[in-house]
């Protein structure tokens, strides 16, 4: 893979030196970037200036849209948005973690839960918003409930693919130093697994998110709330904004997962690459 | 590191958890004066009844096709738009990102004003899924080229390969389980969209029968309906599943 | 080779009574596979002693066998009388594919053992400094193993399995997915450390060169089922130098192997190699 990469760069650079100084420029990746993301802003720009604030505000439209949340005091609903978010995430790592290493860990785990998470797995999980709100209202109880029924499975399920990846071999070596049962467990079956926890954490997240925008648009509170509001009034400006806020949201904290994962991961199983992944 | 074949066991500890989860939810659900949680006898006949008078199944092939109708299109655009990504060198550094924002973000968050583009209709609708199922399948293409062992390629190399035919044996063949696999990850996603679509967008079809159960309380015909949905999504994903290995068999290429 | 009874008859270290191991069959519907049958052998404290034989004879599962990593269908082995029940912290082993433990610095992995049985993190921590110093790799006891070549890991390994103070070394191919030349140094480097501790080693390779320029025995091993059809003492001297894999009686005995192997080979053909269970993930 590194390989490939190096030989595409001297390719690239080879047929780049013929076009002087601005193909020489444009081998850089953040040249490329500044170029085409001006491209697309400047289309942005241009499209908003001929179709009006009313149907698709433009890119500066936007930037003054986000200083209006600022000084009109939008973003304290986003920030209550923002902690319930948090709330249902903590929740779904902390509970998701053990439901995973139980059921990938132990066979008799998966007979009690397997055909439950499976079950979760396949639900579109906005189904449940009608039943969410009759048994948990339309505030706090209720968001969390939703961000954690987002979240949690894709923390379940990777630790419980980690717990089932541990690689056989590492068993062996470990048991030939005489390691018991518990050490196996606690020593190799654990380190394992925490590159998988933070895949399905990272996912989760980003489901929880997900979680929230819907939850908040099904009672039209908070920032989901806003966002309708905005809509029916036609303030594009300082929707576009939010939508960018919440995108923002997303990445921002995936990058602070990711963080954490190399500090706690420093032997390189940080790399590992995320998707979706299917339940037993 | 487990027996293949009949667990007793297994088996044993599965069926009476089950049975006792069950025990529980109808004694809890049958209390006097719990309503929110209908016990599975009053669950299950109103999921058969309706099954049987056609709200459930009419319903439910109309979430399906708006959903199917996204798929197509995400599925088209995005395997396209992969495949050039991961092949142009720029596009790749310059879109990357984006895609990866756009994919991580919530798309449910364009409700609102997706119907000033697109109308409340079908169309809107249809958008809607294309956007929920289009970015996983973009991506999982885009990784699957960018697996492709460079030993191979050049090993066809050697064999003086031309681009094509490095294209036609060696690229599509490794990616192939990666696009498949976007595939039937999109096909989830697609149905989750349908049903966004159907619950806020335009209310409808599974949307509207979840929705009218739930504003008139009838909690055995809305708990009928989630367990509908759940059904619904076992199939779906079953059926997608099962292509997915029936074209990698077919391929000749199931394990790698 | 008629020197053999120069040496004290030193009682069995290592006595191995008629195991006999069966595998599933890997194609459906064939019957048990046995990989090894009614197998007799014993070693000598001290002893340095190589089992070689065709690729997938089951020297890999005897040596899993002789160290109690998995249990023989029949038969028993002992170690100094007693019957061998599970693998022990006496018993160091060293595998292929050199099997450190990616999340833990050269340091820790070489440390493993000792943490196992209690040893106090200062004792264990400059026990393994040492022997990462003994080993060349001082100045690396913080590096993760994807940070270290092939040699460097295997030593790393080494370190491990020696870290325990164990009385028998199991090596099952240790040098096998090296390079050449690290191959050359890594059994040059196992000779000083077999000279300076004296431990019993059982070590299973397929390089010829390699089993006579270490072992003082090599037990020829046939095709599955496998038993051991010969056993040829090497009595070239202590310790043994890169300048004698030059020698006549050298080539001689690397010839004499060469053609055992090759007739066992032959004996029976074979389909579907399997060596062991977990060979597929050793690669």
């Amino acid at each position: 893979m590194v390989d490939a990469r190096a030989l595409s760069q001297t390719r690239r650079g080879a047929s780049a030196s013929a076009l002087g100084t601005a193909g020489r420029l444009w081998r850089y990746k953040w040249i490329q970037r500044g170029v085409v993301w001006g491209i697309i802003v400047v289309a942005w720009q241009t499209f908003g200036l001929i179709r009006g604030p009313f149907y698709f505000p433009t890119f500066t439209d936007t930037i003054l849209g986000f200083v209006r949340l600022v000084v009109e005091g939008d973003l304290i609903v986003m920030a209550a948005s923002l902690q319930q978010l948090l709330v249902g995430f903590a929740l779904a790592v902390v509970i998701g973690i053990p439901v995973g290493l139980i059921l990938g860990g132990s066979r008799s785990g998966e007979a009690v839960l397997g055909h439950y998470i499976n079950a979760w797995y396949v639900t579109s999980k906005e189904a449940l918003l009608p039943l969410m709100i009759i048994l948990l209202g339309v505030g706090f109880e209720y968001r969390v409930g939703i961000v954690f029924a987002f979240s949690a499975l894709y923390v379940i399920v990777n630790v419980a693919t980690g717990m089932r990846d541990v690689s056989p071999s590492l068993i062996e070596t470990a048991r030939s130093f005489g390691a018991s049962r518990r050490q196996v467990i606690v020593k190799i079956a654990l380190p394992s697994v925490v590159p998988f926890m933070f895949a399905g954490i990272r996912l989760g997240y980003g489901f929880a998110i997900k979680g929230m925008v819907i939850a908040e648009l099904w009672v039209l509170g908070g920032t989901g709330g806003l966002l309708a509001d905005l809509a029916l009034q036609r303030e594009l400006d300082r929707y576009f904004a939010i939508a960018l806020i919440i995108a923002l949201v997303g990445v921002a904290g995936s990058s602070i997962i990711r963080t954490l994962e190399r500090h706690i991961t420093p032997w390189g199983a940080g790399a590992m690459r995320t998707t979706e992944r299917r339940a037993v | 590191m487990r027996i293949p074949g009949v667990d007793v066991r297994f088996a044993i500890i599965r069926i009476a958890s089950t049975a006792a989860l069950f025990t529980a939810w109808e004694w809890y659900g049958s209390q006097p004066g719990q309503f929110a949680l209908p016990p599975p006898s009053k669950v299950f006949p109103a999921l058969v009844e309706s099954i049987v008078d056609g709200g459930l199944v009419q319903a439910a092939i109309g979430t399906l096709w708006v959903g199917a109708v996204g798929f197509s299109i995400a599925a088209v655009l995005g395997v396209t738009l992969g495949l050039v990504i991961a092949n142009v060198s720029w596009a790749d550094n310059t879109l990357t990102p984006l895609v990866n924002a756009a994919y991580a973000a919530p798309i449910t968050m364009l409700v609102p004003i997706i119907g000033i583009y697109t109308g409340l209709g079908f169309t809107g609708k249809v958008t809607l899924v294309v956007l929920f199922a289009f970015f996983v399948i973009l991506i999982n293409t885009e990784a699957g080229v960018r697996q492709v062992r460079e030993d191979l390629v050049e090993t066809a190399r050697s064999f003086e390969a031309s681009r094509i035919q490095i294209a036609r044996h060696v690229m599509l063949p490794s990616t192939m389980p990666f696009i498949l696999n976007g595939l039937r990850l999109g096909v989830g996603r697609a149905v989750r969209g349908a049903i966004v679509a159907e619950l806020l967008l335009l209310v409808s079809n599974l949307g509207l029968f979840l929705i009218r159960a739930g504003a008139t309380f009838n909690m055995p015909r809305l708990m009928a309906g989630i367990f509908f949905t759940m059904l619904m999504g076992y199939a779906v994903m079953w059926f997608a599943g099962y292509l997915e290995r029936r074209s990698l068999r077919w391929r000749g290429e199931a394990t790698y | 080779m008629e020197e053999r009874d120069a040496r004290p008859a030193a009682p069995p270290y290592i006595q191995v009574h008629g195991i006999t191991k069966r595998f599933p069959a890997a194609l459906k519907g064939q019957a048990l596979v046995t990989v090894l049958d009614q197998v007799e052998t014993s070693i000598a404290r001290g002893e340095f002693v190589v089992l070689i034989g065709p690729s997938g004879c089951g020297k890999s599962t005897l040596l899993r066998i002789m160290n109690g990593l998995i249990p023989a269908d029949e038969g028993r082995v002992t170690i100094d009388g007693a019957t061998v029940q599970g693998p022990a912290g006496d018993r160091g082993m060293v595998f292929q594919s050199f099997n450190l433990f990616p999340w833990r610095t050269a340091l820790q992995n070489v440390a493993f053992g000792l943490e196992l049985h209690g040893v106090g993190s200062q004792e264990r921590d400059g026990r393994a400094r040492r022997l990462l110093a003994a080993m060349g790799l001082g100045g690396f006891e913080n590096y993760y193993p994807r940070q270290l070549s092939g040699g460097m890991q295997q030593r790393v390994g080494l370190a491990r399995a020696l870290a325990i103070d164990p009385e028998i070394l199991f090596m099952d191919e240790p040098f096998g997915s090296l390079d050449a030349q690290t191959k050359l140094l890594m059994q040059d480097e196992l000779e000083t450390i077999v000279q300076r501790h004296k431990r019993t080693v059982v070590f299973v390779t397929h390089d010829m060169e390699e089993a006579v320029f270490l072992a003082d025995r090599i037990l020829i091993m046939s095709q599955r089922p496998a038993k051991i059809i010969e056993e040829v003492r090497v009595d070239l001297p202590r310790p043994r130098m890169d300048h004698m894999r030059a020698a006549p009686e050298f080539g001689e005995l690397k010839a004499h192997i060469w053609n055992q192997v090759r007739t066992a080979q032959e004996f029976r053909p074979t389909i579907g190699a399997v060596d062991h269970p977990t060979a597929a993930t050793h690669g």
